[in-house]
């Protein structure tokens, strides 16, 4: 940890109260994760330019710590480039950043979705790609004007408990069926569900996603705190599906064992907003001092290891071609999303609004 | 000799009240004086006027010589004004020992000398014993005593006592006065003692300064207030009074007991006032000795009242020894021994 | 008897240092606020739907307010008048609750009865952890209230609760009223119980700005609003706290304890064991519980190495929050006047602002100004500071308005200046009020996430941070364990602050 110009008092109450922490830190960055066995060899993709080795890139990062410190730590590894990381809420960590200006210490903006990033952009602090940077990734999951790009993918996906419920639902609209009434869970206030409302909003227009939301409200949706909840509900059977995204299902799956799940993620696949993918992605900050090393780190998620990374310890979507999910998914193709501009996605404030008009978001 | 403390002209008002009215008087060096007057008259102001707490805006406070204020300016800020303050209640430091309490106000309070000073002091109120001791551990006269050791450790131009036995109860007050006044005596402290107790400053003080309604109405001796009060105000409040109608010619007065002579000649209607103990029982009465019916009799233990009515109505107080209290209904005769006072 | 005299510049220097510290989130709202010019700030605070909102956050926090006052106020003189055993044993399970943060006992709350949410669950879970703002002060008030007074009512023909309303709750009336300005202040900033409840209050639709609008301009708008809300209160509040009611004369120590009939105790005491039950037990049996399911795979060193981070900066806080709410808290209670009035209305106005707010405040006024201490402790304690001053000071102001005045005289009469008699008479006396207001800003800060989410150094984990940590992932069996040690920690500054609360406060 690097620290600047403090008091010498400070200077020893500060290294009272962190050196155990940075003792920690140091520890938990030498075990190993569990990406060895899926992830290619790091270094085969990675170009490390040997400059920025030791260097120090600073990472807000709105995805969490628990997903993301072995990435962190094995990207350290491979590149020689040491991180230091904040982790915050996405939307926060935009704000934090709207905050900063061009003063920021950020190098690297890591988003849990494309509406931060779009924040970001629209303020002028997002540097551009380069085109190489940019390529890597198809058109529909980076910035058009190439300031960001998508480093994985989760798409929306109904999950249901096969015991309940033997054929799920065609379609967004065969869920409001009265058939279903007080049968889908959902999570109001999971930021997911919400891009997806927003998603609705943007291929039906505000009219036609109040009346779906209208309709859904009339079936008496079960709300649970967070997706895992949903998910753990219809495999318990306590509800028979749940709106979530798709890795959820997988997350139990690694956890208890496959004989232990019984739910099944139902995917939509008909261009509807029901199959949206949504995206974390990546930026680097125009007033970073550092934009070789932070590209450097681009560069690494979207790389084989970092990829590898996401689709065997998060259960996402890659976003580079050659790279396969490692459970077995739909492909981005089949799963045939909505045609909407993922920055778009950022006009959350209004979907909130609709849904604490109709009803669905606070009590 | 300067005197210790000078108040002239001193008028102070709170927003549109006026609480103190041209207030003069003079403490001398070595005496104490007592400003005596009922309750809300003021006196607690005069004493946060004197400290430093208030300032007046007119007239003059000197203390030792030294212009402390002024017209409403202060001149010289409390802490450097050398007065000592004991407060009604003590107000002793709870959070001090006795002995911290006694050299709070002293200079390098941890040196020999402090200490031997603040030995001294607790000595002088006849508590070295309990130098050790917190506060509340000490009854409410010990208390009173440890606060006027605190006043006089700095050794003060002058001390205040702001009514410092009103909480004791009456057994104890007479002692811890005694025992208060004694130590002032030996410090050779100059000392103003304000009090609403006519008793207590008769008794304790040099000089008594009476206040009423926001004004000082007579300074003097204890005798000279008692025996020739200015007024009928002040006469009524230093002592008992006992009300005759009467027609004044020159320096003798005819009233319901007879003729009386006069301290002071006076002319034409005049309410006499004569004090309890001038009236005696007339052992040997003539045609002429006023005569009455005991109409209520109060037994004090060494002493008692009688309340006599006059045949015009009019009821006087006897105080009389004990032994001599007649029963309620019996008809006595009256004597008045010495001068009375006659105020139009 | 009301004292013009001018503050010494010694206490009113730093009392001013101490306000001006706390309206830098006001400066910072109305920069960001303004950015886009007035009329889109006018449009703005039109825009969010602002009555509705306003009225509802007003509301929420009446209800909780007049809560937090019955419950404070009957647990107060439950475990100070009554003759229940163990009294002060049960005064510190009374106080607990502040050991607890909103973001975890709504949670625990919610994922037990999942249809709690909403305004009915808001109201529970603020009030259960909100009334000790109230029950502190009043108990302590009720330790220096004279008994005799409701003997006497009593003995005029008074019954026994009557003799309690007519009497003594006039006695206790200031305590109440400073107490319920806190938890109506927190009410109003709170975001924890909010989100888990999901109630759309003023404060949530501020988060939504920032977290969902991305849009900063339009949340410190809306902070303005709260700012005026807060206002209101506390204007209300002066306007109802008559001057601290000394008592006529000390008289005698007597017992404060009443021999009580069981018809009065017994309610009492289900107010107190249902506060006790559902406000430290629902979220401490949730924790263990998450614990248990954990405990295999839970890094001990590293949750202790938490522990000492949040000790550590709830430790820092709560000194440097003391230092400043000293010179506030002796301007208040003994040199009442304009710049008095002035610089607490300063204080308490920021307490009103969710956190996140003074966060962003302090990262405009660190990242402009003080550029090397930007992301490191001193900022992180700077805006922790901002937050809980108002706690500090009130807890201050209480204790030195209840020392007799009589004592700095005298020791002015002596020789001592009164520089001099502050830290010689006037703090000495307020040593309980001193210590309790510093274990509430330690609490406070040991608890407090949004800001220290924003402004701690980078990598630095506290307890808080790291319940959030695993919330965020639904790690629910490693949340446990952060979640119990908290509680265990912020346990030490409340059986601090409740022991206070029953020494005898010097008269």
């Amino acid at each position: 940890m690097t620290r600047q110009h403090l008091s010498r008092r400070t200077v020893l109450a500060i290294v009272g109260l962190f050196a155990p922490i940075a003792l920690i830190s140091a520890c938990s960055s030498s075990t190993t994760d569990t990406t060895s066995d899926t992830a290619a060899p790091a270094t085969t993709d990675a170009p490390t330019d040997i400059d920025v080795r030791g260097e120090t890139i600073t990472i807000y990062s709105g995805r969490s710590e628990a997903l993301m410190e072995s990435l962190f730590a094995q990207f350290t590894a491979d590149t020689g480039v040491n991180v230091e990381v904040r982790y915050g809420d996405s939307g926060e960590l935009a704000a934090l950043l709207l905050t900063e200006g061009n003063k920021s210490p950020a190098d690297i903006f890591f988003s849990q979705d494309a509406g931060a990033l779009g924040a970001i952009e629209s303020a002028g602090l997002l540097t551009a790609l380069p085109a190489d940077v940019i390529d890597a990734v198809d058109s529909k999951f980076r910035s058009t004007s190439g300031a960001w790009v998508a480093t994985s993918g989760r798409a929306r996906t109904l999950v249901y408990n096969p015991e309940l419920v033997p054929t799920p639902p065609a379609s967004l609209d065969a869920l409001l069926d009265p058939q279903w009434k007080g049968k889908i869970g959902y999570a109001p206030s999971n930021a997911s569900w919400q891009s997806f409302v927003t998603a609705l909003r943007l291929t039906r227009g505000d009219d036609g996603a109040r009346a779906w939301l209208t309709g859904l409200a009339a079936n008496q949706p079960v709300a649970y705190e967070k997706n895992g909840v949903v998910r753990d509900a219809v495999n318990a059977g306590e509800v028979a599906m749940g709106l979530i995204n798709h890795y959820y299902l997988y997350e139990l799956i690694s956890k208890v064992g496959a004989d232990k799940v019984v739910a099944k993620n139902h995917y939509f696949k008909d261009g509807d907003a029901g199959s949206l993918v949504n995206v974390a992605g990546v930026g680097v900050l125009a007033s970073s001092k550092k934009s070789a090393a932070a590209l450097v780190f681009v560069r690494y998620l979207l790389s084989v290891a970092g990829q590898s990374y996401f689709a065997g310890r998060t259960f996402e979507y890659p976003m580079v071609p050659g790279v396969i999910p490692f459970v077995s998914l739909p492909t981005l193709a089949e799963l045939n999303p909505p045609a909407v501009d993922l920055a778009d996605l950022k006009s959350l404030e209004e979907t909130q609004e609709l849904l604490v008009e109709v009803g669905l978001l606070t009590r | 000799m300067t005197a210790a403390l000078e108040l002239i002209g001193v008028t102070h008002r709170f927003d549109d009240t006026v609480v103190l009215d041209n207030v003069s008087f003079q403490v001398e060096a070595g005496s104490i004086t007592a400003v005596l007057g009922p309750s809300g008259v003021g006196k607690t102001t005069l004493l946060r006027i004197i400290c430093g707490f208030e300032t007046p805006q007119q007239g003059r406070v000197v203390i030792s010589g030294r212009e402390v204020a002024r017209d409403g300016d202060s001149l010289v800020a409390a802490e450097h004004r050398g007065v000592g303050l004991v407060p009604q209640e003590g107000a002793l430091f709870p959070h001090l020992s006795v002995a911290n309490n006694v050299s709070f106000g002293l200079k390098q309070r941890r040196s020999g000398e402090s200490r031997a000073r603040t030995n001294h002091l607790l000595e002088l109120v006849g508590l070295a014993h309990c130098a050790d001791r917190r506060p509340e551990e000490l009854s409410g006269g010990m208390q009173q005593r440890v606060a006027l050791a605190r006043a006089l450790a700095p050794n003060p131009a002058i001390v205040l006592l702001d009514e410092p036995f009103a909480s004791l109860d009456a057994a104890l007050r007479a002692s811890v006065r005694a025992e208060v006044v004694d130590a002032l005596r030996r410090s050779k402290a100059t000392a103003l003692w304000v009090t609403h107790d006519q008793q207590e400053a008769l008794s304790c003080a040099d000089n008594v300064a009476v206040m009423l309604d926001r004004r000082v109405v007579q300074r003097g001796t204890p005798v000279d207030l008692y025996r020739s009060p200015a007024s009928r105000a002040v006469a009524e409040f230093v002592g008992e009074a006992v009300h005759l109608r009467g027609q004044a010619r020159g320096t003798t007065v005819s009233c319901a007991m007879g003729n009386l002579q006069l301290a002071r000649a006076a002319d034409g209607s005049v309410t006499v006032i004569v004090r309890p103990e001038q009236i005696e029982l007339d052992d040997s009465p003539t045609e002429t000795s006023p005569r009455g019916r005991v109409i209520a009799s109060r037994f004090y233990g060494h002493d008692g009242e009688i309340d006599v009515r006059l045949p015009n109505d009019e009821v006087v107080v006897a105080r009389l020894h004990a032994r001599l209290l007649p029963p309620v209904g019996a008809d006595v005769a009256l004597r008045v021994t010495g001068q009375a006072l006659a105020f139009a | 008897m009301t004292r013009l005299l001018r503050a010494p510049v010694a206490i009113a220097a730093p009392a001013m240092l101490a306000a001006v510290v706390a309206i830098v989130p006001l400066v910072y709202l109305f920069d960001a606020s303004l950015s886009r010019g007035v009329e889109n700030a006018i449009r703005e605070i039109f825009l969010a739907r602002t009555a509705t909102l306003v009225l509802r956050t007003l509301l929420l926090t009446f209800i909780v307010t007049v809560a937090c006052a019955v419950v404070g106020t009957i647990n107060a003189w439950l475990v100070v008048r009554s003759s229940l055993p163990l009294r002060p044993m049960w005064l510190m399970l009374l106080a607990m609750p502040l050991a607890i943060p909103t973001y975890l006992s709504a949670f625990a709350w919610v994922s037990w009865i999942p249809t709690m949410s909403g305004f009915l669950g808001a109201s529970i879970v603020l009030t259960l952890a909100s009334y000790p703002y109230v029950m502190l002060p009043v108990a302590a008030m009720l330790r220096g209230a004279d008994p005799m007074l409701e003997d006497v009512a009593r003995s005029l023909g008074a019954s026994a609760p009557s003799a309690l309303i007519r009497v003594t709750l006039r006695q206790i009336a200031p305590a109440i009223w400073a107490g319920s300005l806190l938890v109506a202040l927190y009410v109003v900033s709170d975001f924890g119980a909010v989100a888990a409840m999901r109630l759309e209050t003023f404060t949530w639709v501020i988060y939504g700005a920032y977290r969902a609008g991305f849009n900063p301009t339009r949340a410190a708008t809306l902070a303005l609003v709260l700012v005026a809300m807060a206002l209101l209160l506390i204007v209300l509040e002066r306007h109802f706290r008559s001057r601290v009611t000394q008592r006529l004369g000390a008289g005698t120590a007597r017992s404060t304890v009443r021999r009580t009939t069981l018809t009065l105790v017994a309610p009492a005491l289900v107010v107190a064991l249902t506060s006790i039950g559902f406000g430290i037990g629902v979220p401490l049996v949730s924790s263990i519980r998450w614990t248990r399911e954990a405990s295999a795979t839970t890094d001990w060193s590293a949750v202790f190495t938490t522990i000492m981070s949040s000790f550590w900066i709830g430790f820092l806080t709560g000194l440097a929050t003391l230092l400043l709410a000293l010179p506030v808290g002796i301007l208040i209670a003994r040199f009442k006047g304009r710049l008095a009035d002035v610089t607490e209305g300063a204080v308490f106005v920021t307490h009103s602002l969710p956190g996140i707010v003074v966060a962003l405040s302090v990262v405009y006024l660190g990242i402009n100004l003080v550029r090397p201490l930007y992301q490191q402790v001193p900022l992180l304690v700077f805006g922790q500071v901002i937050i809980f001053l108002p706690l500090v000071v009130g807890a201050v102001r209480t204790s030195i308005e209840q020392s007799r005045l009589a004592l700095e005289d005298v020791s002015r009469s002596l020789g001592v200046s009164r520089m001099a008699t502050v830290f010689r008479v006037t703090i000495p006396l307020a040593i309980p009020g001193i210590a309790a207001g510093g274990a509430l800003a330690v609490l406070g800060a040991m608890k407090e996430l949004p800001t220290t989410l924003i402004l701690r150094p980078t990598e630095v984990e506290t307890l808080a941070t790291s319940i959030w940590k695993y919330s965020v992932v639904s790690d629910f069996g490693a949340v446990g364990p952060y979640a119990v040690s908290l509680m265990l920690l912020a346990a030490l500054p409340t059986a601090l602050l409740s022991h206070v609360a029953v020494v005898k406060v010097a008269r």
